[in-house]
């Protein structure tokens, strides 16, 4: 993935609570229904496998959280969904979703860190769901990576042929 | 180390298969590989890519003072980075297409006007091709495929059947007087020879089951077997000749060693891919083959060919849903052998599956909620994508020699020149219009295509020691025995003497089983 690189931090395993925190960010930058135990997998590989993420995830889960009792919930992840949207804009500041070219350059120069903690959470998140379930919400009935058999690509999509709007 | 029977330089899908072939006879074989090995099948590496998102190099990269060249012309893309040097080769990261060429193809001089002719016809290779098919467990069928050159044996397992999107366009493309089939490839519709039925995984090039073929099925059955060793990690430096003219022993180094060490067999089979064959000959040169060994006639590293690609996009107002299977199924061959071939090369059109989502590490432009990356994707519902496969012809222009620059052992790295001539041009200007014929066919609203100078080689080197009838026209005989030197072949892409415009890779093992008959006879 080509976002600001980490440095340094043993890979290692995460905590239950830091799972649950990521998993809360996911589903919250998804918007759509979708089965969480890929993106469950992916956060604890990457954090076992990759220098600096468990770091990286831990220090967003205490972000999060802190965001979080600030607003008056207990944890981030027991945050009720409307919340965590504000809590997410606490944590990242404009890298969650600069509205202009311009604020990206600035969360680019000036909130370097939050861009890098986005990025490689919510951002890696969405990448995944981007070449999974969004091909699903899309209409396809499954996507590249999972064993979809050799008899549904020869027949019709329920949205198949549908014109453009 | 005791002598094998034969020591072959190269362990992609020609030396495999070679190596293959003898060791069920009882011979006796070395095979030197330069790369590393190869984690096969590369399921882990499958679901890092998939479940990750991490990806890892496609193969393991040897060093650049180990695997490298030098380049000029003005073809754009990196050859270096074409060639997978490691254990297995090329076809360990293959699409795995597995077409014939076409019988016009060996006679390219004489039926067209261009190029030399082979000295060898398609009737006398089409047994040859039935049996590469069986040994990679060739999934196709010419039922659907009215440009399909002869054949005596159908093919061993059923085709990929088209995609319901390819089906849509071949009924808009018929009444237009064109054909869309299905494509041979070696990935097993059935489980077939010890490999598992494809599942449809979508990843071709990284298939974690093994059910598109890998030379490492076959590898492991020649180290199995008793009489194969594999050496990985090993640069062969150079052959050294008797007196007799025969090679005597090939001069290796283990990448890491600081000595090289001397390996003798009664046979030697080059097959490292067109460059670093021909590089070979050339490193290989001696007092009575100044030049390198058969070179005698000027043609070592010459007539270089690449297989010219351009892809191109057609959008449409309604949904077509492509990339629901990985790879390729529809594709046209009519194009292949013109009536106009000699004032162009023939040209294959190939209707991709792949969804290029899938090959990008990163996302083209920050993603910040589930709604952008849905809508990131959506073109893709609409739109296919579409490969221009032209065949080109040799020129001066185009070949291999040895590079002023030197890998860590002294020795010059190959140089790869490379320039399109008119011919490529011409062949481009067909595929433009035989693309627009497309696009107005399919009632695409879009189209995009490359221009001239934007084509890729499809990975397909092809050439540099190309067979003939002597040495005056050609480095190999017929049966890709080096012309002066009676105990060294070349064998695979760099005995091709035209390049065609469809996949070459079934024609090297075709020929691999070929040269293979004739070995084990020699060793009887």
């Amino acid at each position: 993935m080509a976002h600001p690189e980490l440095v340094g931090g043993a890979a290692g395993e995460l905590s239950e609570s830091t799972v649950q925190s990521l998993l809360a960010a996911s589903a919250t930058a998804i918007g759509f229904e979708v089965d969480m135990a890929k993106y469950a997998a992916l956060f604890r590989w990457r954090a076992a496998h990759l220098p600096g993420y468990r770091d990286l995830y831990e220090e967003f889960a205490e972000r999060a959280n802190g965001a979080a009792q600030h607003r008056g919930d207990a944890t981030f992840a027991a945050a009720p969904a409307d919340r965590r949207q504000a809590v997410l804009a606490d944590v990242f500041g404009t890298a969650l979703s600069p509205r202009s070219r311009l604020e990206r350059v600035v969360a680019g120069t000036f909130q370097r860190h939050r861009l890098r903690l986005r990025d490689r959470t919510v951002g890696e998140a969405l990448w995944l769901f981007a070449r999974t379930d969004a091909l699903v919400q899309l209409g396809y009935d499954g996507w590249p990576g999972a064993a979809r058999g050799l008899e549904a690509y020869t027949q019709a999509l329920p949205r198949h042929l549908e014109r453009r709007r | 180390m005791t002598a094998p029977s034969v020591a072959i330089v190269g362990s992609g899908i020609v030396g495999t298969t070679i190596a293959y072939l003898l060791t069920r006879r009882g011979h006796t074989v070395e095979i030197f590989e330069k790369g590393a090995p190869y984690e096969y099948p590369p399921a882990r590496a499958f679901e890092n890519q998939v479940f990750h998102l991490h990806e890892e190099p496609a193969w393991p990269q040897a060093a650049g003072d180990v695997h490298g060249l030098t380049q000029s012309g003005s073809y754009s893309a990196d050859v270096n980075l074409e060639r997978a040097i490691v254990e297995g080769g090329s076809a360990s990261i293959w699409e795995a297409l597995t077409l014939r060429l076409m019988p016009r193809d060996f006679q390219t001089r004489s039926a067209c006007g261009y190029g030399v002719d082979w000295p060898l016809t398609y009737e006398e290779l089409e047994p040859y091709y039935c049996r590469a098919e069986a040994l990679l467990g060739v999934s196709g069928t010419d039922a659907d495929n009215p440009s399909a050159p002869p054949r005596s044996q159908s093919h061993p397992l059923p085709p990929f059947e088209l995609a319901y999107d390819d089906r849509v366009l071949a009924d808009r493309l018929r009444p237009n007087g064109v054909v869309l089939h299905t494509t041979p490839q070696a990935r097993t519709r059935h489980s077939y020879d010890g490999r598992p039925a494809c599942v449809n995984l979508g990843s071709c090039t990284r298939c974690p089951i093994g059910a598109r073929y890998s030379p490492h099925h076959h590898l492991a059955r020649v180290v199995e077997s008793g009489y194969g060793t594999l050496r990985t990690g090993v640069s062969v430096r150079r052959l050294v000749r008797h007196r007799d003219g025969r090679v005597g022993a090939l001069v290796y180094q283990e990448n890491g060693a600081l000595r090289e060490e001397e390996q003798s067999a009664r046979i030697f089979v080059i097959a490292g891919g067109a460059v670093e064959s021909a590089r070979l000959l050339l490193l290989s040169a001696d007092t009575r083959m100044r030049d390198g060994l058969g070179h005698s006639g000027g043609h070592v590293g010459q007539h270089l060919m690449f297989h010219h690609t351009w892809y191109g996009s057609l959008e449409y107002d309604s949904a077509l849903y492509p990339g629901r299977i990985g790879g390729w199924t529809a594709q046209c061959q009519q194009f292949c052998d013109p009536p106009t071939r000699g004032r162009h090369g023939g040209l294959k059109v190939e209707f991709t599956s792949q969804p290029w989502l899938f090959r990008l590490q990163a996302p083209p432009v920050p993603l910040h909620s589930g709604q952008a990356a849905i809508d990131l994707l959506r073109p893709q519902v609409y739109t296919r994508l579409v490969g221009l496969m032209g065949e080109s012809a040799p020129a001066p222009s185009k070949y291999v020699t040895l590079s002023e620059q030197r890998d860590r052992f002294g020795d010059p790295f190959a140089h790869v020149h490379y320039d399109a001539t008119d011919f490529d041009h011409e062949t481009y200007r067909f595929g433009r219009e035989v693309f627009d014929r497309l696009a107005a066919g399919t009632g695409a609203v879009q189209r995009t295509l490359a221009d001239a100078a934007h084509y890729a080689s499809g990975h397909h080197h092809l050439g540099t020691c190309r067979m003939g009838t002597n040495e005056a026209d050609s480095v190999t005989d017929r049966y890709c025995l080096v012309h002066g030197v009676p105990n060294l072949y070349v064998v695979g892409g760099a005995n091709f003497a035209s390049a065609s415009s469809v996949n070459p890779t079934l024609t090297m093992v075709a020929l691999a089983i070929r040269a293979a008959d004739t070995l084990a006879e020699r060793l009887q």
